[in-house]
């Protein structure tokens, strides 16, 4: 009765051997089929993994885009890149070399409590690393749209700035000219005008983007830097790495981002690596220092235009194409990108 | 016949193979080896900028005790590059650090040790070729 049942179940008769299973070589075949269907999915899950991480940034710089667009709208013009005009943290009282345009489009990516504790508009505070106290209500508070989730780096930084750990960002703005001197003095080449520049008298209008928005890029991905005290992609002061983003190298690039040493935080030790490279240099107290704009994702960076759309950059990109793309009036033909 | 169609399928494999590496087909990989008045240079950058007509993505290395490399992934797309070539050196003096140190934070002056002609007003151009190139540099302040 058992044996008539098993020989049904297993549907082949095997005369010479009284029992029912499966050969060795059946099983191994059936393991060796499981592991080839495996092997292929492991490295597709990680690379939706990794796609679906690519698209949360890029989707986060859509909203500074629209956030950007916004208040436009409000304002009749773009925000300042940044509050000074030159030399800031030599002259005014309070010293408002902090203020970037995040702080003017807070309200319109809806973080009203941030920008209160500003001043709203108002600003009244000293720059963090002066004054740390009035800053307490902001310590640790991160925007999650800032920050782009393919970069292990931390979402905040306690750097140079008596110890108030202060958000930073994976998205910096692409200003003028190559290098910071450029943007303290105001003296880049005629046609190397970037969508962003220092001083609040300088915020372009839409008209004044001759090149067409559609044509103009207006922020860049940069990464976070490798642990906490780390300087880069904290968003408070006139320094490239910082508040500045230029387009002396195409995305990725492979030459080392230029940065100001001082005690720690910029390019200190270890923090050379081959997807954040970087080098150190103090001449003329780091008027020389530039960055390019870098990513996790592999191939290219995401760039957002002045006209709100959202495109990933090959790392092949030609230099004279990303650079006609960030100057917003040099009136070159744009190549294939 | 069998033998024919073996043939045929290896060659198709062997297709497959060498255009399967994409966007690194035409880089190239540089190397080299950079002195200022005979001396290797410590620490310091050196970047491949494309000149006008060279359609390329800049690249560029961090020199290390006068050598520097730049691999074949992230190297020049073949053409005529300006080469930018950058160390400092301490001057002696101290100076106030600027922001966003603290106030009184002090730090060593430096200054380029390299000639504008090298780096910001550079005259170095060098051809690029698909594959392995060896490029030294030997810079003077004279």
């Amino acid at each position: 009765m058992n044996k008539t049942e098993c020989n049904g179940a297993c549907g082949i008769t095997r005369p010479l051997r009284n029992r029912c299973g499966f050969t060795l070589i059946e099983l191994l075949v059936v393991i060796a089929i499981i592991a080839i269907l495996i092997a292929l999915l492991v490295p597709a899950v990680q690379k939706v993994r990794e796609s679906a991480a690519r698209l949360q940034c890029g989707n986060n710089l859509k909203q500074l885009g629209l956030a950007l667009h916004g208040y436009h709208d409000a304002n009749k013009k773009f925000p300042p890149g940044t509050d000074c005009s030159t030399s800031g943290w030599t002259s005014s009282t309070p010293n408002l070399e902090w203020v970037y345009f995040f702080h003017y489009l807070l309200p319109y990516f809806e973080q009203p409590g941030y920008f209160q504790a500003l001043g709203a508009g108002k600003w009244t505070l000293n720059p963090p690393w002066i004054t740390g106290g009035p800053w307490a209500p902001l310590y640790d508070v991160t925007l999650p749209v800032l920050l782009c989730p393919s970069d292990p780096g931390n979402a905040i930084s306690t750097h140079a700035s008596n110890t108030v750990p202060l958000a930073r960002s994976n998205y910096l703005g692409f200003f003028s000219g190559t290098k910071d001197s450029h943007n303290w003095l105001q003296t880049y080449l005629a046609n190397q005008r970037g969508f962003f520049t220092q001083g609040i008298a300088r915020a372009l209008t839409m008209m004044q983007v001759t090149d067409g928005t559609s044509n103009t890029t207006v922020v860049g991905e940069y990464v976070r830097g490798k642990d906490i005290a780390d300087a880069r992609g904290w968003f408070y002061s006139n320094r490239a790495s910082n508040q500045f983003l230029y387009v002396t190298g195409t995305p990725n690039t492979a030459t080392p981002d230029n940065l100001i040493s001082f005690s720690v935080g910029y390019c200190s030790t270890g923090y050379n690596t081959p997807s954040q490279p970087c080098v150190i240099d103090d001449s003329g107290s780091g008027q020389n220092n530039f960055i390019s704009s870098r990513s996790f994702h592999s191939g290219g960076v995401n760039t957002l235009f002045g006209d709100g759309r959202v495109q990933f950059i090959a790392n092949s990109i030609s230099l004279t194409t990303w650079q006609s793309l960030a100057w917003v009036t040099d009136g070159n033909a744009v190549g294939d990108y | 016949m069998p033998h024919v169609t073996n043939c045929r399928a290896l060659t198709l494999f062997c297709f497959f193979l060498v255009s399967g590496c994409g966007e690194s087909r035409s880089r190239g990989a540089v190397s080299g080896i950079v002195t200022l008045d005979d001396v290797a240079i410590e620490t310091g950058s050196i970047s491949f900028i494309p000149v006008e007509g060279t359609n390329s993505p800049t690249s560029g290395a961090v020199i290390a005790m006068g050598k520097y490399e730049i691999s074949r992934e992230k190297g020049p797309i073949a053409g005529t590059f300006r080469v930018e070539i950058r160390a400092q050196r301490k001057t002696g003096n101290r100076i106030a650090a600027g922001s966003p140190a603290p106030p009184g934070t002090m730090i060593d002056e430096t200054e380029d040790a390299i000639p504008a002609r090298y780096n910001s007003e550079s005259t170095l151009r060098v051809e690029i070729t698909t594959g392995s190139n060896s490029h030294n540099f030997k810079l003077s302040t004279k």
